[in-house]
């Protein structure tokens, strides 16, 4: 039997969700422009955006969501505004923002199309973006009023620091050392993001971190008929963050993009909507696919 | 998943949406939004 002969005749909503998945790199570029649109900034900016994005880049029309909340954990005060919205966003659906929306996620599935020799590396130390969230967004900043996450993020000194250095001379006096250690951290991540699958969402990125543990309850899910699955991996092999989409459809690590959909051989990876879609309501069961 | 299953999910998601809405609002209440933007357009 062919893979083909193997596929179940999709649904309307099944259907719709393989259809915005082949779209999915327009949507990035969308996306990108829109969060660095640049003639909005004065207003847009009060917004924090969802997904990870300098607002010291010049273009930028958004406020960084990690950015943000460090100033206010500096200032002593509870980010309501900005861990609602990225709650908001997170209950919604879960990382799907990572995969959709986030420029430098997009900029990392970039590098890694580099045609050099690639390197798998497993999934078992992701925790370590807990604990980045916890001490460079949280405590050190509470400690010493300085937004340390930021003074050496790889994200901020592609699109804000190396840009800000070239259009101002002003800016380029104040160079210091911290300065060029931004710049090699950058360096040792456009490496890694060569030869490995977005290590810094699936390693660094603290913004991901806070949206993870949304997944398994998100209103956007990823469901697998395990009775149908044949565990052949595709879904591995086209996942950028390198997980087995049916050991566990909600994990923290899935990024929601739905490349997994249109390689599956037996179309038994679905969208969950939570009761939003018609297919939920027609089932009666709130969240069936 | 069984139907319980599914109806607890159902719950805290909509448990979540209301929290961060909430959030929101709070924040939009203690001018959070200003703070953010000033903070944002001073970079």
């Amino acid at each position: 039997m062919n893979n083909e002969s193997m596929k179940n005749e999709p649904s309307g909503a099944q259907r719709f969700w393989l259809g915005l998945a082949r779209q999915r790199t327009v949507v990035q570029v969308v996306s990108a422009l829109v969060l660095n649109s640049y003639f909005t900034r004065h207003v847009t900016k009060g917004l924090p955006c969802p997904a990870f994005n300098c607002y010291a880049c010049p273009a930028a029309a958004f406020a960084c969501p990690i950015g943000s909340i460090q100033h206010f954990v500096g200032r002593k005060k509870v980010p309501l505004y900005v861990l609602g919205v990225v709650g908001l966003v997170g209950a919604l659906v879960g990382r799907a923002s990572c995969g959709w929306f986030c420029p430098f996620g997009w900029f990392q599935e970039l590098m890694y199309k580099l045609p050099v020799p690639k390197l798998r590396l497993p999934n078992r130390f992701n925790w370590t973006r807990y604990l980045i969230l916890a001490a460079l967004v949280i405590a050190i900043p509470f400690v010493t009023r300085e937004p340390w996450f930021c003074k050496l993020c790889p994200a901020g000194a592609l699109e804000a620091s190396i840009p800000m250095a070239l259009l101002s001379v002003d800016i380029r006096a104040l160079i210091g050392a911290l300065y060029w250690i931004k710049i090699g951290i950058l360096g040792v991540m456009l490496f890694w993001m060569s030869v490995t699958r977005r290590p810094f969402c699936r390693w660094i990125c603290p913004l991901g971190a806070l949206w993870s543990p949304f997944n398994p309850v998100s209103s956007f899910r990823l469901h697998v008929e395990q009775a149908d699955c044949i565990r052949c991996d595709r879904c591995q092999e086209v996942c950028p963050t390198d997980i087995r989409v049916y050991e566990n459809p909600v994990s923290g690590a899935c990024i929601r993009c739905l490349q997994c959909m249109p390689v599956c051989p037996v179309d038994c990876i679905s969208v969950a909507t939570s009761g939003w879609s018609l297919e939920t309501d027609r089932t009666g069961i709130p969240g069936a696919a | 998943m069984d139907t319980r299953g599914q109806r607890q999910l159902f719950l805290i998601n909509r448990a979540l949406i209301v929290l961060a809405v909430a959030a929101v609002l709070a924040g939009l209440f203690f001018d959070q939004w200003r703070i953010v933007l000033r903070n944002a357009i001073l970079l």
